[in-house]
């Protein structure tokens, strides 16, 4: 076998120089054929340098260029969905603004009532302490008034106590004063002197020195004596004030600022003024104006009690004018 | 109340006494000188005001 292959070689080789050339120049024909066909191909876009099949690439360029739209759909959406979040985003921020305002008002609206019902439970507060001291006002109104009755009833025994008596009622008068300590209140009541132009002593609470009955009020130029002339109240927040009018007397102690002045009348009648209660108090404008009507409501309170006594007096002859200068 | 608990002569001499002292505070003077007279609604509004406020203080602190 291989001894004939080698024949057959032997042949080719003695009989074959025409042929090898001839199949030398098909050769180099078919390269240059090759190298115009790759040129063409080339030149026409079907292959790229290398010879490769432009066309095969194109199907791959096709897929790659659907997934490459899919993609950017796919983008579109995402930025879509990106500009929609955003949106959502800056909605929510607002909201959380807005909220945040809310927060803040409605923080502002507690604080708000917050000091609201600080400031009613202080005026409940002082409502009730000024319930509280109207209410105790009452008790004293109704033990004043059942003294008072008792006095009346039983004659001889007032008269024995007059002072003690009048002490005591006008201590209940004294004690619905606020601030006691401080304005050291004290009253005194002046009935008008049975012959001379002023008031004379009558009954005092308690606070005062025995030198206080020997004080007369003139009917012009002191409080009292104004009330009594006028049969209206007189209330002197300043005694130092020379705008009212007050007894300056000279070596005086004073130990108040203030002087209230109420007559002591029979209802609205006019004439009818049996004398005047007069309240002092330490510092100036001692008084409000809730405790001015408790001294008008006493005054009332006293009057029948005044005017039942005044009256024996005369009867028998025992006048306030005689003690005092006694 | 039926019956008003006024206080005697004496006990109100003494508590003016006791006050004007100073052994007793206002306060405690106007109430045993009240000794509950007339003050009965106040002490009824006060008890509602005071549970009102017991109720509603944890919401307001």
């Amino acid at each position: 076998m291989a001894e004939d292959l080698i024949k057959l070689l032997e042949i080719l080789n003695d009989s074959s120089g025409w042929f090898l050339n001839f199949l030398a120049y098909i050769v180099a024909a078919g390269l240059v054929v090759m190298i115009i066909i790759h040129l063409y191909r080339y030149g026409t876009g079907k292959n790229d340098w290398m010879g490769r099949n432009l066309e095969e690439t194109d199907q791959g360029r096709q897929v790659t260029l659907i997934q490459l739209e899919r993609c950017q759909e796919e983008n579109d959406e995402l930025e879509k969905k990106v500009i929609l979040l955003e949106q959502e985003r800056k909605e929510l921020l607002e909201l959380i603004k807005e909220k945040e305002l809310e927060i803040t008002k409605g923080k502002k609206q507690v604080n708000k009532l917050t000091q609201e019902i600080n400031t009613l439970r202080q005026l409940y507060e002082e409502l009730d302490n000024r319930y509280d001291d109207e209410t105790y006002t009452m008790s004293q109104i109704m033990y004043t008034a059942d003294e008072i009755a008792t006095a009346i009833v039983e004659e001889e025994h007032f008269r024995q106590n007059r002072d003690d008596i009048f002490m005591n009622l006008l201590d209940y008068l004294v004690n619905t004063f606020k601030g006691f300590r401080e304005k050291n209140p004290r009253c005194i009541i002046h009935v008008k002197h049975p012959e001379e132009d002023c008031l004379i002593h009558y009954a005092h609470s308690s606070g005062h020195s025995h030198r206080v009955k020997f004080y007369r009020p003139p009917i012009i130029g002191s409080s009292a004596g104004k009330a009594y002339r006028t049969n209206e109240l007189y209330y002197v927040p300043d005694v130092e004030n020379l705008e009212y009018e007050y007894d300056r007397k000279e070596l005086s102690r004073k130990v108040y600022r203030t002087i209230l002045c109420v007559p002591i009348k029979a209802g609205s009648l006019d004439g009818k003024t049996i004398g005047v209660l007069s309240v002092t108090g330490t510092p100036v404008d001692a008084y409000e104006k809730i405790e001015i009507e408790r001294a008008i409501l006493f005054a009332s309170l006293i009057y029948p009690l005044i005017h039942i006594d005044l009256n024996k007096r005369k009867e028998t002859g025992d006048e306030p004018d005689s003690e005092a200068s006694g | 109340m039926n019956q008003i608990q006024k206080l005697p002569v004496e006990e109100r001499r003494r508590l003016n006494r006791l006050y004007r002292k100073g052994s007793i505070t206002r306060k405690q003077f106007m109430q045993l000188m009240k000794n509950g007279l007339f003050d009965h609604e106040r002490l009824e509004m006060k008890r509602k005001y005071l549970e009102f406020i017991k109720l509603h203080r944890d919401e307001w602190n």
